[in-house]
């Protein structure tokens, strides 16, 4: 059976969700370098759900083909829903019959997409959940709201018991008390906030 | 004339067995023979014999088995000598490829004898396997690479002195132009393919070495895309280094050919070690093996090499009168038929002077990968994508062509096919 089912020319002729958007959260590029297909994908997603998706790029048809049946099948959904979907899936969609000399343009959308995912992933954490944790804040007050932070204290050497720095220093007062850099401080700040990132989901 | 051409045909199409098998329920129709060649019967056969007759290690063992190898390897050397005009066997040095053969030039030689700020000229045509491994040398001893550019035909630059440029890579300025124009007197080699495996451009090598030789510059040549095709006497072209593929010219896979002057290669030291490039070794100091041994460190592929003596003997048998006469013939048919293709962007020159059968090109918009593929259905194999010639490709503007290549068991019906699949591919995706 030819790798060019009729759904699949009929993708690469008629390019669904084809465009730019001007109001995307995430726009990112793919490329397969060595054979010049590129493309680029726009997401935009609100409250964990795309609402709306469009991609634009040039190659062979596999690879636009993909990326228009890709497009199809995002768009409306969960971003959680869309984070599952494999490699093999794409496969499956494209007709399953793709030789390994063919596979990367196939799973262009795929990698492409999954830029995508990852950036919008790490803008949405800056956006909604800004660090809750900063330097200026006490240190008796951050281990009483966050129990869990006492671990990372202790690894710093900071909330031991006899420690030379007192619960009602900021952290920074007491981190600099150990003789930490202001790197060291803002990493020590950084692996707090992970932490109780980590347990909020 | 054409038809004698191709009546004597149907005896060399008998002597390569895969050429019967079907791919897709449709005849094989190999088109791909830059990347590499089918095998005739006598080839197959030379392996298989040596594996059931004659197997052992050579220069090692003193039992029949192990004589016979050894004779029927060394054996091969003097033919390969005789095929290439060597004028000696001592330079001849088997390798695993043309790729090892090149690397062991900049090795060998241009970590040897280079210094920093000499320079290496290369031509924009080359294949990665001569191009990365000079780049790589620069890198190494802080010499400098400069490139020949191609024409508007796609044929080297040799003459002249306009046509200067720069060009920024990596952020390091790299000259490219005319041969003439980027010689110096830092100039110690030329690193040139004989053919280009993407454009089929046959190279005046005979205008390179008449540059380099006054000049006391070394000719390196990758001959790898050449040799199947024509006739090679390094002696005559006066190069210093010639290097091939034996999987490229009917022979086995994982044997490559390395010719160098024995002036040049005696003061080379190797570029492996191990056993059998060691005449003595004590706790304090080695002693070299002589020519070519030196150069062959380890066990080599006995059986590819004996079996590619046989693929010599073939190409000898049929005869370069009839070979060449062949693939001029059925490269003209295939270049007027390609070029009537409305649409087809034919990369090189359209006659078939100091050329090969090499077309590379790109169709109707339709992406070479999504040719290659349509015409695998047909059961025609072509090659796509960038041929490892990324400089070439960037030069030509190009992501990717399609290159269909043949040999002397194609025929007037392959190029038939070809054409037929082009033309479905235009009206699938066109
Ligand atoms: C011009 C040229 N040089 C070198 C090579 C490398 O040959 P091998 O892969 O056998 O080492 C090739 C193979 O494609 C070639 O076409």
């Amino acid at each position: 059976m030819s790798l060019y089912r009729e759904e699949i020319l009929d993708h690469y002729k008629h390019p669904r969700n084809f465009g730019v958007l001007d109001d995307a959260t995430v726009t990112v590029d793919g490329e397969n370098s060595a054979c010049g297909d590129r493309m680029k994908f726009a997401l935009k997603a609100r409250d964990g759900v795309l609402d709306e998706t469009r991609w634009s790029g040039s190659g062979c048809a596999l690879s636009m083909a993909g990326a228009s049946m890709l497009s199809e099948r995002i768009k409306g959904k969960k971003v959680h829903d869309i984070e599952s979907i494999t490699e093999s899936d794409i496969l499956q969609m494209m007709g399953g019959a793709i030789v390994q000399g063919r596979i990367n343009c196939a799973l262009l959308c795929f990698k492409t997409l999954h830029k995508g995912l990852d950036l919008l992933r790490s803008e949405q954490n800056i956006t909604s959940t800004p660090m809750p944790i900063t330097k200026k804040m006490n240190i008796s007050e951050v281990v009483a709201r966050w129990p869990e932070t006492r671990l990372v204290l202790s690894e710093y050497n900071l909330h031991c018991v006899g420690c030379h720095a007192s619960s009602f220093d900021t952290l920074e007062a007491g981190a600099k008390v150990h003789g930490m850099s202001e790197d060291e401080i803002d990493q020590m700040i950084d692996d707090l906030n992970i932490v109780i990132s980590h347990k909020k989901q | 004339m054409m038809c004698k051409i191709w009546a004597g045909m149907n005896n060399i199409l008998n002597d390569f067995p895969i050429l019967k098998r079907t791919v897709h329920g449709k005849r094989l129709v190999y088109l791909d023979n830059a990347a590499t060649t089918q095998k005739p019967r006598a080839v197959i056969d030379a392996l298989e014999y040596f594996y059931e007759h004659t197997n052992a290690n050579i220069h090692r063992g003193i039992h029949t088995l192990a004589e016979e190898a050894t004779l029927q390897y060394e054996k091969t050397r003097d033919e390969t000598a005789q095929f290439f005009g060597a004028s000696s066997r001592e330079e001849i040095i088997f390798t695993k490829n043309a790729t090892e053969a090149l690397n062991l030039i900049a090795c060998a030689y241009g970590r040897t004898f280079l210094k920093p700020g000499d320079e290496i000229i290369v031509s924009i045509a080359e294949h990665h396997a001569n191009f990365v491994p000079w780049q790589q040398l620069a890198r190494e001893i802080g010499a400098i690479v400069k490139v020949i550019d191609i024409d508007l035909e796609g044929r080297l630059c040799i003459h002249g002195t306009k046509n200067k440029e720069q060009r920024t890579k990596n952020k390091r300025e790299v000259e490219i132009g005319c041969l003439e124009s980027l010689i110096t007197n830092r100039t110690r080699i030329i690193a040139i393919s004989h053919a280009s495996n993407v454009l089929g451009i046959v190279h005046d090598i005979a205008a390179v070495v008449a540059l380099a030789r006054p000049r006391g510059i070394i000719v390196a040549v990758d001959g790898t895309q050449a040799a199947p095709h024509m006739e090679i006497n390094v002696g005559k072209l006066g190069v210093d280094f010639y290097a091939c593929s034996s999987h490229k010219m009917l022979g086995p896979l994982g044997v490559g050919v390395l010719y160098g002057r024995r002036e040049i290669l005696n003061k080379c030291p190797p570029f492996i070690t191990g056993g059998d490039m060691i005449k003595r070794v004590t706790l304090e100091k080695i002693e070299w093996n002589d020519l070519p041994w030196k150069f062959e460190a380890g066990t080599p592929d006995i059986a590819g090499v004996v079996a590619f003596g046989v693929a010599l003997e073939y190409i000898r048998k049929v005869g370069w009168r009839l070979i060449n006469q062949h693939e001029q013939a059925l490269g003209a048919y295939a270049l007027s038929q390609l070029i009537q293709l409305s649409g087809l962007t034919l990369y090189g020159p359209r006659s078939m002077e100091h050329r090969l059968g090499v077309f590379s090109f790109n169709f109707k918009g339709i992406h070479a990968h999504d040719l290659a593929t349509i015409l695998d259905e047909e059961g025609i194999a072509i090659r796509s994508g960038s041929h490892c010639a990324h400089p070439l490709m960037e030069r030509l503007g190009v992501h990717a062509t399609a290159r269909a290549s043949f040999y002397l068991y194609n025929t007037k019906e392959d190029v038939d096919a070809l054409i037929s699949g082009l033309m479905k591919a235009r009206k699938m995706l066109g």
